[in-house]
């Protein structure tokens, strides 16, 4: 069964994959900028189809009755935009 | 929203599983399902936070229920604002469709996309988002190529998400496969020539530039749940920012 086919997932942003850092949960206290890396997904191959709003995901769970993967997370870091 | 699954402080990451319904929780809540699901929280390094043990995990709640309706019917992702399906297309590094379409063409518009988007070599490599007539009005100040007409626009973010480009565009009139043969042709001449950010650098390469994102999701964190932004906390914390992101939050 493939995961993300399976439930209807929310996030109001997940990254496109992790890295070994930020699988590992990083160093004690937290992840740094600089222990994250780079994600380790090609670009423009497929990854998870998510909703950005409770809106669409709820409309999309309703309809085809799958549960919801809620995610919620800051669409920057330290208000720098174009990561998350 | 997000104090509810944190018990009432406010974080930059919240997270739960939800039944169908939105409402009935099938999990804890917390800071990420590492935390929460039973696998995940015997802490990193563990054999038990495998993710191959959190994935199973997941199954096995979800085939608790029996999926209904045809995929080709699904529900179109769309966001808030262009500027923050510009934001996150940049995060993510995918390329934007987004769509002008005058409201008496809404429905036959998302007809024609509903099967494109949920098509396999489709699916999971573009964000989706639709002009908002009150939001969006002054989407292309900072697009390259844009037309401000109705179509299909398929968008490449900058490096920032506050500026991008279009690839490509398409009538209204076009048919879904026209759609999906510019998706595809698009997203190879992306997957060429486009870099994955390295987390770190990004960050680093925008303080000195001082990039700001203003979100209506206030900056930093209630960890004590008193319903005001800790700023003094987290800028003990972090310290290094400079400008008007100066130690606050992700």
């Amino acid at each position: 069964m493939k995961i993300a086919s399976a439930l209807i997932i929310l996030s109001i942003l997940l990254p496109p994959s992790l890295s070994e850092a930020q699988r590992s949960g990083g160093s004690k206290g937290g992840v740094r900028p600089s222990e994250i890396g780079a994600g380790i997904q090609p670009i423009g191959a497929e990854s998870i189809m998510w909703y950005t709003t409770w809106d669409t995901a709820l409309t999309e769970a309703a309809r085809s009755n799958r549960p919801i993967f809620f995610m919620a997370a800051a669409a920057t870091c330290s208000g720098i935009s174009g990561v998350f | 929203m997000v104090r509810s699954f944190l018990g009432g402080a406010f974080a930059n990451t919240a997270f739960s599983l939800l039944a169908p319904d939105g409402d009935t929780r099938l999990s804890g809540s917390g800071r990420g399902p590492n935390q929460v699901l039973k696998p995940g929280r015997r802490g990193p390094g563990s054999p038990e936070a495998d993710d191959s043990l959190v994935i199973e995990e997941l199954a096995n709640l979800a085939r608790r229920f029996r999926p209904k309706g045809d995929t080709n019917e699904q529900t179109l992702q769309d966001f808030h604002t262009f500027r923050q399906a510009l934001n996150v297309a940049s995060a993510d590094q995918r390329l934007l469709l987004f769509v002008i379409s005058p409201e008496t063409s809404q429905s036959k518009v998302e007809s024609t996309l509903r099967p494109v988007m949920a098509d396999s070599s489709v699916i999971g490599r573009f964000h989706v988002d639709f002009a908002d007539q009150n939001t969006d009005k002054d989407w292309d100040e900072n697009i390259q190529r844009s037309k401000n007409q109705a179509g299909y626009f398929i968008i490449r973010a900058g490096q920032f998400g506050q500026s991008g480009s279009v690839m490509d565009h398409l009538p209204l009139t076009a048919s879904g496969d026209q759609v999906k043969t510019a998706l595809l042709e698009a997203n190879r001449e992306f997957a060429e020539t486009e870099e994955r950010k390295d987390y770190g650098d990004h960050v680093s390469l925008g303080r000195r530039e001082r990039i700001y994102f203003e979100n209506e999701m206030p900056y930093g964190e209630d960890r004590d749940g008193d319903g005001v932004i800790d700023h003094g906390a987290i800028i003990r914390q972090g310290g290094k920012g400079k400008g008007k992101g100066k130690g606050k939050g992700r």
